[in-house]
């Protein structure tokens, strides 16, 4: 175990166009805000070293997907070997709320994960520095939607002002760890099994 | 020149491994393109950099062992095409300023060749390389001086194959015997190479040339070898040779940044005792008078005729526009004005008339917003070139907001796709300069059009911008309907070209992962527009109109006229005198939009003919039927092979980071230059037999 490569935890970034994922990527990889981010065309592509739990290190590559309709049969090239994904609304707009129910199937569709129920998924409702008279996705609604998802952790963030940028990924970074953990048990379950039944064999034959 | 041991070599080697053929080809084209890359790619470093990374490279290739000397040949070879093409460039100038009307001035290493070199193999001026490009044009009206410096020209050729022989050991015979050994070499090539060869006149042309050139040289030969300035991308390219010639190149300290351009030795004697700061003087006349000379050629094609002649303004047009004529000639070239002059005035008034219909009708209360596509253009708006400050002006804003949204509605089967509104840019910007005074032109991208713009040029200027990207996006349709079939074409393309052009990279790829739809996906969206700055983009796409531009279009527009219930929005084209090819992309029709599903058959139709319409025709029309995606999967492929020793060393991190940040920031026009020109040639190798495979 100790020339286990390192951990690379993939994380894909989802959500209608124009919600802030690409601010949210930079916030947290950069801690910088700009209002000057080009609309994202395919992916960009951002990394970061992480330490989850204070113990453990692993470099966290974010996909930051377009936003668009149109981008959307290109997921295959992005989604695959997704360790977490981050579904992004915006509290000040109401049908980016609503497609996040069609953006988390859309991935699962694409993503070819192993097993569905399980993935993890987080939710984020970004912008809440904006004046309360604009948002128009309630906290409760938010709440009800994470929960109907399989209780998805959910998250109030503000690219802008940094507010829960940290946390969120902190939890991004823990979920994606987990899943990369369990796939790669997986593998060793199969391993182990295979190397029992080689054992076997050479039991019996020593018996013989 | 190495040629023929070249191809003595080769030849061994491919008979060795007949069964090989098409393996040891590819190596052969691999290597060329490789050192070519190289060479490109070392004279584009400073100075400072050292010759030796080039064999570096080289030395990583897969196909070394017994392929070395044939390798260390091609180098050559190709290097010496290479400086062929930089000192005929030289010449070109020097020619141009001895002569007020001569036929091109400009960098001739870009000037577009293609009517049929195979024809001309005897041809002294057309032939000394394999990959220079003389402007057909030029080789017709050549003067008798030109002629003579080509002359010249050969002899140094000729000369340096003498050279290279030497140290390859290998005798010399007559220049027959190795005409038929190279074509005995070419017999035995796989397919694909062998049409390549016939179209694009590799490396046998300069064997024959070379003959041509022998009768009368050796003085000029002694003074080429021991002049370090005629030897300067030899050097600094293949370091098998540089070894054994002086390397006080690298202090010559000439300022120009990108390839330096060796002189002809009838200026050398006088140069070499002029005083740094005089060579620079004279440089900055040259070039003021290249530009002068530029801008009078524009001038003459476009000014005081009745009608305009698109094949040679393409032609000029390929090497640049000069700013002030730049509005007019993306019109001309694009297929939005007509070529003939009577009727520009006109057309132009209708066109116009028909955009502020359009957009009465589609703003008119009868008409209901489409809310999604509304919102997405106008959330896009804002962040389109945010660092310019032409685009945070509000009236700019709703300029651009009115073209992309009109033309969405009016493209049902594509619809707004994020990166149009990059692509309107380049436009809108060009074509506001023709209300800026001629010097104040470099300042539209900081005034806010409001202050110098009239409200009907204003809705002229909308409408020349949603006419010609209407026409643009025509070429292009497939990249923005459902699915966009068009950009995974194109990136599947680039893969493949890759490949073959430079394995090495494309294994890398494999080995890390890297998926080229991860990065390539926004150089086709966005035509490369991310990539560089907006004055390179536009200069870069002085090359693509004239390079691709729809004259299809406007054939298939003309002889379906009569099909058509409306023939007010048609634009109306005299037609060149060119045969209207079987496929072209239907005229856009502003009254049906209904008929857009036919319209992206069509377009399929159309990129999947270019070469079979290009080959039945005369070669010399091929212009008008390279399609804008086909010659852009070049340029990415130039493009991504300029980093490929760098990325060749990056795990997969560190490759998409790359690329998804290129360092171009500091590119200027010369840099893109050479990009288009590497593209172009690779074009122009792999065109034909992309066919095979670029399905």
């Amino acid at each position: 175990m100790s020339t286990r490569k390192k951990n690379i935890l993939k994380v894909i970034i989802l959500g209608d166009s124009g919600v802030g994922k690409t601010s949210l990527m930079h916030r947290y990889v950069n801690d910088k805000y700009s209002q000057q981010y080009k609309a994202t065309i395919g992916a960009d592509f951002l990394t970061k070293e992480v330490n989850i739990d204070s113990d453990k290190v692993a470099t966290m590559q974010v996909w930051d997907t377009a936003g668009q309709e149109r981008f959307q049969s290109l997921g295959v090239a992005f989604y695959r070997g997704a360790d977490c994904c981050v579904l992004v609304y915006d509290v000040t707009n109401t049908k980016s709320f609503q497609s996040i129910k069609s953006w988390r199937d859309e991935f699962l569709v694409h993503a070819n994960v192993s097993s569905p129920e399980t993935f993890p998924f987080v939710l984020l409702g970004n912008k809440i520095d904006a004046d309360d008279s604009k948002k128009v996705v309630s906290n409760k609604d938010a709440q009800d939607l994470a929960a109907s998802l399989g209780n998805i952790p959910l998250f109030f963030t503000s690219a802008k002002t940094a507010i829960n940028v940290d946390t969120a990924f902190q939890e991004i970074a823990r979920s994606a760890l987990q899943q990369n953990q369990n796939d790669a048990d997986a593998f060793e379950d199969d391993f182990n099994d295979a190397i029992n039944i080689q054992l076997d064999n050479d039991t019996n034959s020593c018996s013989c | 020149m190495g040629v023929r041991s070249t191809s003595q070599e080769i030849n061994r080697e491919t008979k060795e491994r007949r069964s090989h053929s098409s393996s040891s080809s590819t190596s052969l084209v691999t290597s060329l393109m490789k050192s070519w890359r190289i060479s490109s790619s070392s004279s584009s470093s400073s100075s400072s950099k050292p010759s030796n990374k080039s064999s570096q490279s080289f030395s990583g290739n897969p196909t070394t062992g017994t392929y070395n000397d044939t390798m260390n040949n091609n180098l050559t070879q190709t290097n010496d095409g290479h400086s062929n093409q930089l000192r005929s460039s030289n010449e070109h100038r020097l020619y141009s300023l001895s002569r007020t009307n001569s036929s091109d001035g400009n960098f001739d290493a870009m000037s577009k060749q293609q009517n049929s070199t195979t024809k001309s193999i005897t041809s002294p001026a057309k032939t000394y390389s394999p990959l220079r490009y003389a402007s057909p044009s030029s080789n017709q009206i050549e003067s008798p001086r030109a002629s003579l410096l080509r002359q010249q020209h050969n002899k140094h050729s000729h000369h340096n194959q003498i050279y290279y022989q030497h140290n390859n050991n290998s005798t010399i015979s007559e220049h027959s015997t190795h005409k038929k050994s190279s074509d005995k070499y070419f017999e035995d090539l796989d397919e694909d190479w062998s049409a390549v060869i016939d179209n694009y006149n590799m490396p046998i042309p300069m064997l024959t040339n070379g003959g041509n050139g022998k009768s009368s040289t050796s003085n000029n030969n002694n003074q080429q070898h021991n002049d370090p300035r005629n030897n300067l991308s030899r050097t600094s390219t293949a370091s098998s040779v540089a070894t054994s010639i002086t390397s006080t190149t690298m202090t010559q300290g000439q300022s120009l940044q990108y390839p330096q351009l060796p002189n002809l030795n009838t200026m050398e004697a006088i140069e070499l005792e002029k005083s740094q700061e005089e060579i620079e003087n004279e440089r900055e006349v040259q070039e003021l008078n290249s530009i002068m000379q530029r801008i009078t050629k524009f001038d003459n094609i476009i000014k005081g005729k009745n009608v305009i002649n698109l094949q040679e303004l393409r032609q000029l047009s390929w090497n640049g526009i000069p700013k002030p004529h730049r509005p007019i000639v993306w019109k001309l070239l694009i297929g939005y004005l007509p070529a003939n002059t009577r009727r520009q005035e006109s057309l132009l008034k209708r066109k116009r008339q028909e955009y502020t219909e359009g957009l009465k009708h589609t703003f008119s209360d009868e008409h209901s917003r489409d809310i999604p596509t509304w919102h997405q253009i106008e959330i896009d708006i804002p962040r389109t070139n945010p660092h310019i400050p032409l685009y945070q002006f509000k009236s700019v804003h709703d300029s651009l907001q009115r073209i992309l949204y009109l033309w969405a509605i009016r493209h049902p089967a594509s619809g707004y796709v994020q990166g149009i509104n990059d692509l309107v840019t380049p436009f809108f910007q060009t074509f506001l300069t023709e209300y800026l005074p001629p010097s104040k032109i470099d300042t539209v991208e900081v005034v806010d059009p409001d202050t110098y713009l009239t409200e009907d040029q204003k809705e002229n200027l909308e409408a020349d911008t949603f006419w010609c990207l209407t026409k643009f996006l025509e070429q292009i349709t497939d990249n923005y309907i459902h699915g966009q079939p068009g950009i995974l074409k194109q990136v599947k393309n680039l893969g493949q070209l890759v490949k073959r052009i430079d394995f090495d990279l494309y294994k890398h790829f494999q080995n890390e992962h890297v998926e080229f739809i991860q990065f390539a996906f926004r150089w086709m969206n966005c035509l490369l527009m991310r990539e560089f700055q907006m004055d390179t983009v536009i200069r870069m796409w002085d090359t693509y109109l004239a390079e691709t531009s729809p004259e299809t279009t406007s054939s298939f527009a003309t002889s379906n006229q009569s099909n058509s219930s409306n023939d007010g929005v048609l634009s109306p084209h005299t037609p060149v005198s060119r045969k209207p090819p079987t496929f072209g992309t239907p005229n856009i029709d502003l009254a049906s939009p209904a008929s857009s599903a036919s319209r992206s058959n069509m377009t399929t139709q159309t990129n999947a003919s270019p070469a079979g319409v290009s080959s039945s025709d005369d070669s010399s029309n091929r212009f008008s039927h390279t399609s804008l995606n086909e010659f852009h999967v070049f340029v990415c492929a130039a493009f991504l092979i300029k980093w490929s020793d760098m990325l060749c060393d990056m795990d997969f991190q560190g490759i998409i980071t790359f690329l998804q940040n290129p360092p171009t920031k500091d590119w200027t026009e010369t840099d893109i230059e050479m990009l288009l020109s590497e593209a172009y040639i690779w074009q122009s190798l792999y065109k034909d037999a992309t066919s095979h495979w670029l399905k």
